[in-house]
């Protein structure tokens, strides 16, 4: 395609884009702080995914990188060089906003070729680009409806192939698809993953929704509070959180009360797991933390059986099960009152039917902890 | 069948106001268009249907009339349009909730206000024996409020504020997004009021320059209470006509004027309502 | 740390006010402020100057706010302020009676009506008073040119009933159409008209039950604005009053209340009642509703 053959040529490892550098960024708003020391790199190519709840700072920190938003202090670099004098217009960087941004005088052709129009580029050449573009997204043959004539995934995909249009070092994507429904959102998921790799463009990708972020994302930037938790491959964020608050957002997470016991060692539900990371204390009271697929379940011990209940540690009884298909999702409620959650092959879950005493029995492998209280 | 019913009694609930105004305004209308083609032989008091009312209406001191009128119009309202559209962007770029409240009720009471009461204000200040008279007239010595220039700049007094309650909520419509995509893409402030902003608010300007002009033709008061009829406005010489200070046997002419000045506001209406929609479909959804 | 929503933050960087480091903005300022600035003065020196005028006098050089207690004990003030008030009244009630179910009905049920509703509401803007009372009179006259004694010319007679004209109510419901069907409709579009209804409905109440217990309720404020502005439309109206020869209040003041204190009475009574409308229309808009005139936040 002659849209990729002008673009900048491909370096040496065969991959082209930027690098981008977003580092010690801190931005406030009057009493609240958005920002608060806020570092991330994107290696060329990348596609990142910054998530977070609410009020984490991820759009702020978008904003900031193109140029719509100052930090009070910090700078953003793209291959190297100090962005942060740029004025947005010249920052040469490509948005896809969350909705409404397409320029509704014009057409879906008119809107991908304003930004060559601004270059000067031909009127000929424009039409052409913006009906290769357009075809690329999934859009052939649109270019003369206008904005209201169309849905709000069609929308999306004009917005796309406006920003790319630009040939731009970086594409930047504020929640593009969080107004669509949910087919539309998955479809498009999909759409935008295959043309930024195929382009090879940098990209930072702003979502609140997680599955969305570990399914499309090279790495996943987990925020919070104005602060970067942690940035690494969606396997990783999952299996190896490096911190309690990745642990409990990502994904569904027990906490299951123990001890630690011996230098890394943690008792809980009456064994003893070998601790990963930081270890706290001997006799530290603290939370072990663990993924649903990770507990097992057993039934409850002869002796709970005999004093007509479940007692023991780790002993409890199943509460709900929730059929997902190939595996099935028990809730626990132990003597204690925790609420634990065990995913179990089905097949094997209906041997723990609802009201039936059961025992925790967590794999053999190392857990996190976080202390208590 | 209950929709049918619904929409039945939907257009129960509309045809009151609708009859109303075919009554009120239709019946007025009818009556000057009848007249203003009529004229009655004072002798043989046959009423016979005829064009000269119209074509005396065309020429001579009325011809002045309407000629000045539009002039007048003309000039104020451009500037209130102008003027109107940069107040109504500096307005809904203010971020203050009450300074916004405060000037929307303004721009609507001072839209009302014209007529008498503001003339009186004007006399106050710059009419003869007026507290700033004598400050204008060293910029300006043959300035007097009497004349055309006088009452131009009285008019923009309630035109302004019709310039923003018009094009206010077209403005309001302007997604901030539109300006941050078009700088996204590489465009300057500039660029982007070229092509983006200046065409969206087009057609919520034209008419809202359309509906001052008409406004500023339409107006009475205002001018018969500054000049008392040294300058000729078609609305005082309808006025003059009404109350008989004319030739007799040319009361129908009053008719005739009249006839003009509804011409002229179908005109507007034609001009204001397709780019009324216009605006509206971009900027209002 | 305070935890604010994400669409709240994004809200807050997208104002221009705010923050303009972002698109180099800075400039824009300064030019609002002297827009605004110039505007001002052309708006409030009139009124102040009106003030001065009305309470001081140049040949005595005396301060006196005499003016203002004067009109209350001049001739015939009594009489015009009651008379206009009755049929500033009237035309409130004829013109929500007509207005209020129409574009409740156009809102719910017929919205292709909406574009003729607002041109309806736009032609009294255009179309000159006097135009408009040539009209009246005319068709007037044609009554009066019937035999006394048929219902025609009876009606045309009452119509004109010298303490209580009747047709001046009628005229004016139409002049003042266009405030009030922009302030109901600035109300109505705040407020979730279809739910409201629905629920009401739903829970068994007729519809004037409905409109008078659910609707109304929450169209308050901009009743209360178009109500404000009429009043002030059928005080401030000359043109078609002094025509069609009635002294409501405009016309007193311009025949009667010119003569009596050099002048000053009419500026004042026109200062004043100017003020008053829009004090009480902004304490209006705030007992109404918290919904603010902010623009709308698109951002998120």
């Amino acid at each position: 395609m002659s849209v990729i053959a002008s673009a900048p040529a491909q370096d040496a490892a065969g991959t082209r884009g930027v690098s981008l550098e977003l580092s010690g960024l801190h931005r406030s708003f009057g009493a609240t702080h958005a920002l608060a020391g806020f570092d991330l790199a994107l290696a060329p190519g990348e596609l990142v995914a910054m998530l977070g709840p609410s009020g984490c700072g991820k759009t702020t920190a978008l904003r900031i990188v193109a140029g719509f938003d100052r930090p009070d202090q910090g700078a953003v670099s793209l291959d190297g060089v100090d962005l942060t004098p740029l004025p947005a217009n010249k920052r040469d960087m490509g948005m896809v906003f969350q909705s409404y941004s397409l320029f509704p005088h014009l057409t879906a052709g008119q809107n991908v070729g304003y930004g060559p129009r601004l270059r000067k580029v031909s009127a000929a050449e424009r039409d052409r680009q913006a009906e290769e573009l357009l075809e690329l997204v999934g859009m052939a043959g649109m270019a003369g409806r206008y904005p209201h004539q169309l849905s709000g995934g069609q929308q999306q995909r004009v917005a796309l192939a406006r920003a790319l249009a630009v040939r731009p070092k970086v594409l930047l994507l504020d929640e593009p698809l969080s107004a669509l429904d949910a087919k539309v959102r998955l479809q498009l998921r999909d759409e935008i993953r295959r043309i930024q790799q195929e382009f090879g463009i940098t990209t930072l990708f702003v979502t609140h929704d997680q599955e969305e972020a570990l399914s499309m994302a090279d790495r996943v930037a987990v925020m919070r509070a104005g602060k970067l938790e942690q940035c690494a491959a969606p396997a990783e964020l999952y299996d190896r959180p490096a911190t309690a608050f990745v642990a409990q957002f990502v994904g569904t997470m027990n906490h299951l009360p123990g001890q630690i016991v011996g230098a890394a060692k943690v008792r809980v539900a009456d064994r003893d797991l070998p601790v990963d990371g930081a270890c706290p204390a001997e006799g530290t009271e603290v939370n072990v933390l663990l993924r649903p697929e990770g507990l097992d379940l057993e039934p409850a011990g002869e002796a709970s059986a005999a004093s007509g209940g479940p007692g023991g540690p780790g002993e409890g009884q199943v509460m709900l099960a929730t059929f997902l298909g190939a595996t099935t999702r028990l809730t626990v409620r132990l003597g204690d009152g925790t609420e634990a959650k065990a995913d179990l092959p089905s097949h094997r879950a209906v041997e723990f039917p609802v009201g039936s005493a059961v025992r925790l029995a967590p794999a053999p492998r190392p857990v996190l902890v976080v202390e208590r209280g | 069948m209950t929709r049918l019913l619904k929409k039945l009694g939907a257009w129960g609930a509309v045809l009151p106001l609708l009859g109303y105004c075919a009554i009120a305004l239709g019946f007025p209308v009818w009556a000057i268009l009848w007249e203003g083609l009529h004229q009655t032989n004072p002798t043989t008091q046959q009423t016979t249907v005829t064009f000269a009312n119209l074509t005396a209406s065309w020429h001579g001191i009325y011809l002045t009339g309407l000629l000045t009128s539009l002039r007048l119009s003309l000039l104020s309202s451009v500037i209130s349009a102008v003027v109107g559209l940069f107040a109504a962007y500096a307005i809904s770029q203010s971020r203050g909730r009450y300074f916004k409240q405060a000037v929307l009720t303004a721009s609507g009471v001072l839209a009302n206000f014209g007529g008498i009461p503001l003339a009186f204000c004007f006399i106050a200040t710059i009419g003869t024996g007026g507290v700033f008279l004598s400050w204008i007239q060293d910029v300006w010595p043959s300035f007097s409020l009497e004349t055309f220039s006088g009452v131009a700049l009285v008019y923009p007094y309630f035109l302004v504020p019709l310039m923003v309650l018009t094009t206010l909520p077209a403005l309001d419509g302007l997604r901030e997004q539109w300006k941050e995509a078009s700088a996204n893409l590489g465009g300057t402030s500039r660029q982007y009021w070229r092509h983006v902003g200046g065409p969206l608010l087009l057609p919520a300007a034209l008419g809202g320059f359309v509906l001052c002009f008409g406004s500023a033709f339409a107006a009475y008061a205002t001018a018969k209470a500054l000049t008392s009829g040294t300058v000729p406005l078609v609305t005082t010489q309808i006025a003059n006509i009404l109350s008989g200070n004319v030739i007799a046997g040319e009361d129908n002419l009053g008719m005739a004027l009249a006839f003009n000045t509804i011409i002229i506001c179908g005109l507007m209406m034609a001009v204001y309502l397709p780019l009324r929609k216009r605006s509206a479909k971009w900027l209002e959804s | 740390m305070t935890t604010i929503s994400e669409t709240e933050s994004a809200a807050a960087v997208t104002t221009p006010a705010r923050d303009r480091r972002g698109l180099g903005l800075r400039r824009v300022r300064w030019w609002r402020v002297v827009v605004l600035g110039v505007l001002a003065v052309y708006f409030l020196v009139p009124l102040a100057s009106t003030f001065w005028f009305t309470v001081y006098t140049p040949g005595t050089h005396t301060f006196s706010l005499a003016p203002y207690g004067q009109m209350f004990s001049a001739q015939g003030f009594g009489t015009s302020v009651r008379m206009t008030v009755e049929i500033a009244l009237v035309t409130i009630v004829i013109l929500y009676l007509l207005l209020v179910p129409a574009m409740i009905a156009v809102q719910l049920r017929l919205p292709k009506l909406k574009p003729v509703l607002e041109s309806l509401a736009m032609v009294p803007l255009v179309l000159s008073p006097v135009a408009l009372v040539v009209g009246v009179q005319t068709v007037l006259g044609w009554g009066l040119d019937q035999d006394p004694g048929t219902p025609l010319f009876q009606l045309a007679a009452d119509l004109q009933n010298q303490s209580f004209p009747l047709i001046l109510p009628i005229v004016y419901v139409v002049i003042a159409l266009p405030f009030a069907y922009r302030s109901l409709e600035s109300g109505l579009r705040s407020v979730d008209l279809k739910t409201l209804v629905e629920a009401s409905r739903g829970l068994g109440a007729s519809w004037p039950v409905t409109i008078w217990r659910a609707v109304l309720p929450n169209l308050r404020s901009g009743l209360l604005s178009g109500a404000i502005l009429t009043l002030a439309l059928v005080f401030g109206e000359y043109t078609i009053s002094s025509i069609l020869q009635f002294l409501p209040f405009s016309v007193w003041i311009v025949q009667d209340g010119q003569g009596a204190t050099s002048g000053q009475l009419a500026p004042a009574v026109s200062l004043l009642s100017l003020l008053l409308s829009w004090a009480v229309l902004f304490l209006v808009s705030f007992l109404g509703g918290r919904r603010a005139v902010g623009r709308p936040d698109r951002s998120s």
